[in-house]
């Protein structure tokens, strides 16, 4: 499974909303040669927002995919500067924990990833993802499930 | 006339062995003299041909022969339009003499002045006697049989326990009729013992529940009265085993010697120390909230009784899911004082018991099953019914509290998400939903094939229109308001209210 995170990055724009962030993502993530098809991913991401709001957070949102274009598990933990105003038509977002699943995902990261939600129903857990600092956030995201 | 005056009028005379003045009787009953020559005018017509009542002019009136005047005679014969007790049933009857003999025991009556004015053979005389024995029997008490006298014999703190247990009711408390025929006594008495359980109370700093209250009332009521009958038998009271123990020096035991100091005074009389102790066996058996003891004071012998307890009634399927914890804590405090109860052969009267039996009929037979084997594990003395209805209402409580799992399919996109948090925060939240799986929502068609019991699907992303059973979309935050629609629709599904 592989873990990125950015911290406050250059998202091209002073705001962004909902879709753009989903280009910006996708656009990162094709660079790292981890997307092999951009545009099933965001048709992905953007019917599951449609489907319901994946704010699990105060100010964190998880949109999440599972398509066979991914190769392997990947949590990709995005702090921004300014908040994405009306995530899901009613919050405002400025953490966003990205979660994509190849088809038939490695057995392990399965088990990683569903520690990682389990995780998030303590408060504590839940309280760096929503506004810890960058190494506290690293931290537990590196080592959760391990 | 009413009936209940001339039970107060025969009542005070039988108190006095001399002539009682017109006059006094008129001041103690608060009622005219005419009144008073009028009652007894007819008493003396209702109780035959010599009648109850001797008047004199110029010195009064008195019983004619008190001896032959049980308080049982007084209830009975003015209770019905003529002194004839012939018409009692022998359950009545029995009643009767057992209960003077009890209240004046060790005293020896003559067989013909106990039975005689029943009117019946020697082959009923026999039965009686053999169920007197059966009754008394019960108590550890015996009764004697020579030349022609009965008495019961046995310990002070039997016969107290057998008057108790046979004669007092909480009615005959609440209505002062209890024993003592002379009312101003009774009531300064009644006076008197509130007194002590107020005050009981101010040093313990907690309140005497019900029926706590009543059993301590009647035990310290009760040692009045039979001093009052048989002051001198109290003297040869003694010390029961157990007494002087370590916890002689208790704060309860100090509170023990105050009450009873206060009775001495109060009889102006001495009483043996083993007072003392037994009015610490029945606070001691009482459940006295925070007065008495601290929940982390409960002893071990408690805490496995307590635990056997619950694990034998939740070996009934139907209780098997009761949150025994919970049940544990309450119940542990109130088994503390039962098992004391039991020790010290203690009855407390459960006026709820027929509601108990009729609102939780097979709890009550669950719980009365497991108390008999709880008996026998912890050689314990018999668990009545009483305590058993007693213990079946905490039960019912942890009955009421608990709720049938509704079985529940967790769905996301992938199953693997949202879904794994929302079963952690469903998990730490909801005891009484059970989680049978957690899916992605393509796979939602096969899970419910597979798993007929599932009752409700949840899910944070929206589910096809196709689906026929009870749905529940919510946020994977899980908000307060998703908590509460989900409460609501776990509720309608266990009603079978619930649809698509």
């Amino acid at each position: 499974m592989r873990t990125i995170m950015e911290w406050e990055p250059d998202l091209g724009k002073a705001s962004v909303d909902a879709f753009e962030f989903f280009d910006w993502v996708i656009g990162y993530l094709s660079d790292l040669g981890l997307v092999k098809e951009p545009g099933r991913l965001r048709e992905r991401l953007v019917d599951r927002e449609a489907a319901g709001s994946t704010l699990v957070g105060a100010n964190l949102a998880n949109p999440h995919a599972q398509l066979s274009e991914i190769s392997e598990c990947l949590i990709f933990y995005i702090k921004l500067c300014d908040p994405i105003l009306n995530w899901d038509g009613r919050h405002d977002v400025d953490r966003i924990l990205v979660t994509l699943l190849p088809e038939k995902p490695d057995g392990r990261d399965l088990v990683r990833l569903r520690m990682l939600y389990r995780r998030m129903a303590d408060e504590a857990f839940m309280n760096v993802l929503q506004s810890g600092a960058d190494t506290d956030v690293q931290q537990i995201l590196l080592t959760e499930g391990k | 006339m009413e009936t209940r005056f001339k039970k107060s009028l025969i009542g005070y005379l039988l108190n006095r062995r001399d002539f009682v003045r017109g006059s006094e009787l008129s001041s103690a009953l608060k009622v005219s003299t005419k009144t008073i020559s009028r009652a007894v005018r007819q008493i003396n017509q209702q109780s035959g041909q010599h009648g109850l009542i001797e008047a004199k002019r110029g010195r009064g009136y008195r019983l004619r022969n008190p001896d032959a005047v049980s308080l049982g005679d007084v209830g009975c014969a003015l209770g019905d339009a003529n002194i004839d007790v012939s018409h009692l049933s022998s359950i009545e009857r029995r009643d009767e003499i057992v209960k003077r003999l009890l209240i004046t025991a060790p005293q020896k009556y003559r067989m013909s002045e106990l039975w005689g004015k029943y009117y019946i053979g020697d082959s009923s005389m026999s039965t009686d006697l053999r169920s007197l024995r059966l009754i008394l029997g019960r108590f550890r008490l015996s009764l004697e049989r020579v030349s022609g006298y009965v008495w019961v014999e046995g310990a002070e703190a039997d016969i107290r326990r057998a008057i108790s247990s046979l004669f007092v009711d909480e009615g005959d408390l609440a209505n002062h009729q209890f024993m003592q025929p002379n009312q101003s006594i009774e009531q300064r008495d009644a006076a008197f013992v509130n007194k002590q359980l107020d005050l009981i109370e101010e040093l313990i700093h907690a309140e005497i529940p019900y029926p706590y209250r009543v059993n301590i009332f009647t035990h310290l009521y009760i040692l009045i009265e039979r001093f009052r009958r048989v002051g001198s038998l109290m003297e040869d009271t003694s010390c029961p085993e157990g007494y002087g123990g370590p916890e002689e020096h208790s704060k309860v035991m100090d509170v023990c010697r105050s009450v009873i100091d206060n009775v001495k005074m109060y009889l102006d009389a001495d009483l043996p120390d083993a007072e003392i102790y037994y009015l610490y066996q029945y606070l001691t058996s009482s459940r006295i909230e925070g007065g008495l003891s601290t929940p982390a004071e409960i002893p071990e012998e408690v805490r496995s009784a307590t635990q056997y307890l619950i694990e034998q009634v939740a070996l009934d399927p139907r209780y098997r899911d009761i949150d025994s914890r919970e049940l544990f804590s309450g119940l542990a405090k109130h088994m503390k004082p039962l098992l004391n109860r039991l020790q010290n052969k203690i009855k407390v009267n459960n006026n709820l018991l027929e509601q108990i039996r009729l609102e939780y009929p097979h709890l009550f037979r669950t719980v009365q099953d497991a108390t008999k084997r709880l008996e026998e594990r912890f050689g314990l003395n018999h668990i009545d019914g009483e305590e058993v209805g007693f213990i079946t209402v905490y039960f019912a409580q942890a009955v009421e509290n608990l709720r049938t799992p509704v079985n529940i399919l967790l769905v996301c996109t992938t199953g693997l998400g949202t879904a794994q948090l929302l079963r952690s925060k469903i998990e730490r939240r909801f005891s009484d939903l059970n989680i049978v799986e957690t899916v992605a929502i393509k796979d939602i068609d096969a899970v419910l094939d597979m798993h007929h019991e599932i009752g409700l699907v949840v899910s944070t992303v929206g589910l096809p229109e196709s689906l026929t059973m009870p749905t529940l979309v919510v946020s994977a935050m899980l908000t307060i308001e998703d908590q509460e629609r989900l409460e609501r629709m776990a509720d309608q599904v266990r009603s079978g209210e619930a649809g698509r």
